[in-house]
């Protein structure tokens, strides 16, 4: 689904129900499954023996598990602010090719690559909404769409270390090893929950939220990978009601 | 990366290479536990209130929380002691261990007969100069035979002769030299070079404090390139093994950008030719065991030309030479207002790496078959360094022809146009291609650089085949995607079966021996060669 798709979906979603009441609110603590496989990758440039070395790593990060809790505000009749945090975690993989100057010759490049496995990726986001409900007797549907400030925390590819010998002209590579970089960058979300009332006070519910943002991290020595944060979350939990 | 990538060496170039022995009464401390670790804790701190040790630095562990390695300094009568140090390591509640060396017995007086101004006047004395804010520090030098009273300095070496920084130890009663030692921290260091014919290649040097030399810690051998600055006495000199050049000869530059192409090229191309030698051959430099390799450029000063004699112009201008136990010198060239009178420029010699690789092949000639430097076996040392010269460049440079490619001329991007031999056609340039017009006068050692020109025409021939010019003969060469094969089989015939009186037939025997030993009898290289020998009438 694109994320025009989600738009229109949304927006025929929410006017299905009468809106909520101001005053009210509710709060919601959710397991979340974060659909969207993270791809990424990188070239960092190096200068090693008085040339330039290249490094190239792509990045695989699975699908993965998550939480959510969150409040909400309703300012006038079906309108209101909200406010989530949301937590996600994935597992990956890297791999790399690089090119490492050889030490006697000019444009006489040794190439390596290598992988690892067990990368992880987490990501925090606080989101900030604009909330429209509609909601029955039992149910209520609400779209939310608002500002999500993201912080992700990646292994990425530390310098990838080797040993060589004269003639030099090929260098055997150590075990890639990764190093923890983190970052944080103002992106969008949206979305839409479907909550079903067991009480006054209490529900359960389930949501979609879509988010985004490309965060930049550091990459050592001097490199920069860029991660699609976010993608399309689906949550389910309890309600409390107020 | 860096840890791997960048070994440090440390090197003491030129200096006193050991101090001396320990003197009696040495005590070397390694105590990590017993009765050793409880004798040793007690004395550090009964030396420590006796005022012999001195507690110079204590410092936490960084990566073991609440240890504490206290550094103790030895003294005697209130004078450091050089060396003398003790370690402990402990915690709040006990001590861990104790190194260190300890001069046990010291019985000097210390009571200097020189002052410290005394020992700066020496300092001065020897061209050294002292930095800023550094003053002689009166020692005990613990030597071999005893204790020695001692100014001890660090001074830098001054003037043109490079930069060092030597630690000094003069006598404080006789004011005589010690001791002595290089301080300055070298480690291997890759620069950017341009060579004579404004082409970039990489410089494998030495780094210090002072700079960067040209001595290449990447290769196994001692690969070392002198600058002799246009000094034709000091380069005489140590040819004749007068004097012994020293950190201070080596061509040297300040930002590791290399500028001076004939240090570049000599310094690049000699460790290219050793590149060559150990991936074609597997061998070892020059005599097979890692061997120095010095070169040697600038031995005089084109601007110097018109005061020297003949002889020195056609030595350190108008040549290179292998001199001996792996020296090379390689020569300056004409200043760019004169010419031959063929009408070619005469470059830096080292300009070529056909040439440097002749140079080299000497060495190897002379560590294995020395082939005599007279008549027929003089020229096939000849053109055992040509062939190793044509080699090297097709190895390292794409065919073609013109500056920095590889082909059948030798010295080509020296003396230019057109180098001073050719291998695919010698009569070109006045050599003879085939056994029944050599020549047969005595110069040139009875033509050891013009009858080379016959067997430098059947390694070509057997390479890249063709027709000899006097015999009319053709030869189906191996190709010159197989030279390597042509390549293995003359150099193991040259360096490993001919003995040092060899002729032109006895290379002939000895290269189809070879061929048929690596390839077999009746392979395409044996009878490319074969024919090639034949068709330049050698039988
Ligand atoms: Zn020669």
């Amino acid at each position: 689904m694109t994320r025009a798709h989600l738009g229109v979906a949304l927006a025929v979603a929410i006017f299905v129900a009468a809106p909520a009441r101001a005053g009210e609110g509710r709060a919601w603590a959710s397991g979340v499954f974060n659909t969207a496989k993270v791809e990424a990758s990188e070239s960092r440039a190096f200068r090693e023996f008085a040339e330039d070395g290249s490094v190239d790593v792509d990045y695989a990060f699975d699908a993965g598990p998550g939480g959510e809790i969150g409040i909400e505000y309703r300012l006038k009749s079906g309108i209101g602010l909200q406010l989530a945090a949301a937590f996600g975690s994935r597992d990956g993989s890297l791999r790399y090719t690089a090119a490492f100057p050889h030490p006697l010759y000019l444009n006489r490049h040794r190439s390596a690559s290598g992988e690892q496995d067990g990368v992880s990726l987490t990501e925090t986001a606080i989101h900030l909404d604009l909330v429209y409900g509609k909601r029955g007797p039992k149910w209520e549907v609400v779209g939310f769409a608002g500002a999500t400030l993201f912080n992700v925390e990646a292994d990425v590819l530390d310098r990838p270390q080797y040993t060589h010998a004269y003639p030099y002209d090929s260098v055997s590579v150590l075990p890639a090893t990764a190093v923890s970089r983190s970052a944080s960058k103002v992106g969008f979300n949206a979305g839409l929950s479907v909550d079903y009332r067991v009480g006054a006070k209490f529900g359960i519910g389930v949501q979609g939220r879509f988010s985004g943002a490309t965060v930049e991290l550091d990459t050592p020595p001097e490199g920069t990978l860029e991660i699609d944060a976010g993608g399309f979350a689906l949550g389910a939990g309890v309600r409390l009601y107020f | 990366m860096q840890k791997t990538l960048w070994i440090a060496i440390a090197l003491a170039l030129g200096a006193s290479s050991a101090q001396a022995a320990d003197p009696p009464g040495t005590r070397r401390v390694a105590a990590g536990s017993g009765a050793a670790l409880s004798d040793w804790d007690f004395r550090v701190g009964r030396l420590e209130a006796q005022g012999e040790l001195r507690l110079r630095q204590s410092r936490a562990d960084e990566l073991m929380p609440g240890r504490v390695h206290e550094r103790f300094a030895q003294l005697h009568r209130g004078v450091p002691v050089w060396g003398g140090e003790l370690v402990r390591q402990r915690t709040e509640a006990e001590t861990i261990s104790v190194f260190g060396t300890f001069y046990e017995g010291i019985e000097l007086d210390v009571a200097p007969k020189l002052g410290a101004r005394d020992a700066e006047a020496a300092i001065a004395a020897r061209g050294l100069v002292l930095p800023v804010g550094e003053a002689p520090v009166l020692t005990v030098l613990p030597r071999e035979s005893g204790y020695a009273l001692a100014w001890r300095a660090e001074a830098h070496t001054t003037g043109d002769g490079g930069f060092d920084i030597r630690m000094l130890f003069l006598d404080a009663i006789s004011g005589e030299t010690l001791f002595e030692y290089s301080n300055l921290q070298w480690q291997s260091a890759v620069g950017n070079g341009t060579g004579v014919l404004s082409d970039p290649k990489k410089m494998s040097v030495l780094s210090g404090s002072g700079g960067f030399l040209a001595d290449d810690q990447l290769r196994p051998p001692r690969l070392r390139t002198f600058d002799m600055r246009g000094n034709l006495g000091r380069t005489l000199q140590f040819l004749n093994g007068q004097v012994a050049l020293g950190q201070s000869d080596l061509a040297a530059d300040a930002d590791n950008v290399w500028t001076d192409g004939a240090v570049v090229d000599a310094h690049a191309y000699a460790g290219y030719t050793y590149d060559y030698l150990y991936k074609r051959f597997g061998r070892r430099g020059l005599d097979d065991q890692n061997g120095r390799i010095l070169s040697l450029v600038h031995p005089v000063n084109r601007s110097d030309i018109f005061g020297y004699s003949d002889s020195v112009i056609s030595t350190f201008y108008l040549n290179a030479f292998y001199c001996c136990d792996g020296i090379m010198v390689y020569g300056e060239g004409l200043p760019s207002n004169l010419q031959l009178t063929t009408g070619q420029r005469v470059n830096y010699w080292s300009a070529a790496l056909d040439v440097v690789a002749h140079e080299l092949a000497h060495g190897v000639t002379d560590f294995t078959s020395a082939l005599i430097y007279f008549g027929e076996p003089g020229a096939l040392n000849e053109s055992f360094s040509d062939i190793i010269a044509a080699g090297a460049e097709f190895f390292h440079q794409e065919a073609g022809s013109g500056l920095l490619r590889a082909d059948w001329l030798l010295a080509e991007d020296a003396i230019t146009p057109g180098g001073i031999r050719s291998m695919a056609n010698p009569a070109a340039y006045g050599d003879p291609d085939h056994y029944s017009v050599r020549f047969t006068g005595s110069e040139d050692n009875g033509g050891v650089h013009i009858n080379s020109g016959i067997p430098n025409h059947a390694f070509y021939l057997a390479i890249e085949g063709g027709r000899n010019r006097v015999s009319g003969l053709s030869v189906t060469g191996v190709g010159l995607a197989n030279r390597e094969q042509v390549e293995k089989v003359f150099f193991r015939a040259f360096t490993a079966m001919l003995p040092p009186s060899a002729d032109f037939a006895a290379a002939r025997a000895a290269t189809l021996q070879s061929a048929r030993d690596l390839y077999g009898a009746g392979s395409n290289v044996e009878r490319a060669i074969r024919d090639a020998w034949t068709a330049v009438g050698v039988q």
